[in-house]
């Protein structure tokens, strides 16, 4: 008797917090794009260029690619690829950069990178600066990328995405 | 690519790490790779340049001094902050007495766009070591380029930059009589390279 009225008492809240948790649990799983440590580099005040990074994680089974960028406060955006070869330093525009579905891209220095032409005034560190990007899938995002002169401590091993 | 020497190095640092109860503040790793010395013939050598305050610059003024020497751009917001961070680790490393001077040169393939003031205005912004920029004319870079058995090449038109250029990115240790003694390679680490600046004033 007892156990069926506490039964009854608890299986509403239960309920309850079960489909809350189903919802978060679904929000925090929604898009299979995910965005982070965007930072665009703090350049002298009479460069009118400057370099963009980020990392871009594709958790969905299909393949994407970013395959343009724009910001309000460049002219241009190109994707570029720094390549060492026989110790020669490249670095050329790039019509995409691949994210595999379940793989990460990783847009840092040394390797893909985004380049910022043309620009309005030179961004100070630690201000902010909103890029669209554009990708294969034809979906678009927006990122916000912080202003900074060097890329924050970089862990040497990248630990796998478990999220 | 991780090369055999990096593979060493970071055995070597997981090794010393497991037994060792040392202050893990950068230093050199004892028994880490150091560079052997080698003999560059006639590659090497002085040479006349416009420093980044206008000033006529001879390497033979440098003598008893060691020089690092690297060519780059400063239309370059990606490789060339990287390897300044880079050198100031290694001089963190070294942490040189007064009378072990280093002279940091960095030599531009892009006179063009570089000119002393523009070079000035990079280093002051991006360095936190002693960095001297070096440009010239065209001709003046070339014969630099070429006597250190560096290369460039500019790339023109497919970007809004108008031109890019590629390039060697051997960074050169010149011992206090201004010879030639050792080409860095861009992926060796911090640890070797000051490992060598270490070995040159021994």
């Amino acid at each position: 008797m007892i156990a069926n009225t506490m039964y009854k008492a608890l299986r509403l809240p239960s309920l309850v917090i079960i489909t809350l948790f189903l919802f978060v649990a679904s929000c925090r799983n929604q898009d299979p794009i995910q965005i982070t440590d965007a930072w665009i580099r703090a350049m002298p005040p009479s460069q009118t260029m400057t370099a963009g990074f980020l990392r871009i994680e594709n958790t969905s089974p299909q393949d994407n690619a970013l395959v343009a960028v724009e910001t309000a406060m460049a002219d241009t955006v190109e994707m570029h690829e720094m390549v060492y070869e026989n110790e020669m330093m490249k670095m050329q525009p790039v019509p995409r950069i691949a994210i595999p579905a379940g793989q990460t891209a990783q847009l840092k220095p040394g390797g893909y990178h985004l380049m910022l032409f043309g620009l309005k005034s030179q961004p100070a560190e630690n201000d902010s600066v909103f890029l669209t990007l554009y990708f294969e899938d034809q979906s678009t995002r927006i990122a916000k990328a912080f202003v900074r002169k060097t890329a924050q401590q970089e862990p040497k091993t990248q630990p796998a995405a478990t999220e | 690519m991780i090369h055999f020497r990096s593979i060493m190095l970071m055995l070597s640092v997981t090794f010393i790490g497991g037994c060792a109860s040392e202050p893990s503040a950068p230093a050199i790793v004892p028994g880490a790779d150091i560079p052997k010395f080698q003999d560059y013939g006639d590659f090497g050598g002085d040479f006349q340049l416009t420093d980044h305050n206008g000033e006529v610059f001879r390497l033979e003024d440098q003598r008893g001094s060691v020089t690092l020497i690297f060519f780059g751009y400063t239309f370059c917001p990606d490789a060339c902050p990287t390897l300044m961070s880079k050198l100031t680790t290694v001089f963190n490393m070294l942490d040189l007495p007064e009378e072990h001077p280093v002279k940091t040169l960095y030599i531009t393939i892009d006179p063009e766009r570089d000119s002393p003031e523009q070079m000035k205005e990079y280093l002051q912004y991006f360095s936190t070591i002693d960095v001297l920029g070096l440009t010239g004319t065209e001709d003046e870079i070339d014969d630099v380029v070429m006597q250190y058995g560096a290369s460039y090449e500019k790339v023109e038109g497919g970007t809004a930059a108008g031109y890019l250029m590629n390039h060697s990115t051997w960074l050169y240790l010149i011992d206090q009589q201004g010879k030639l003694r050792y080409r860095f390679r861009h992926a060796d680490e911090p640890e070797f390279v000051a490992a060598g600046l270490k070995k040159i004033f021994e």
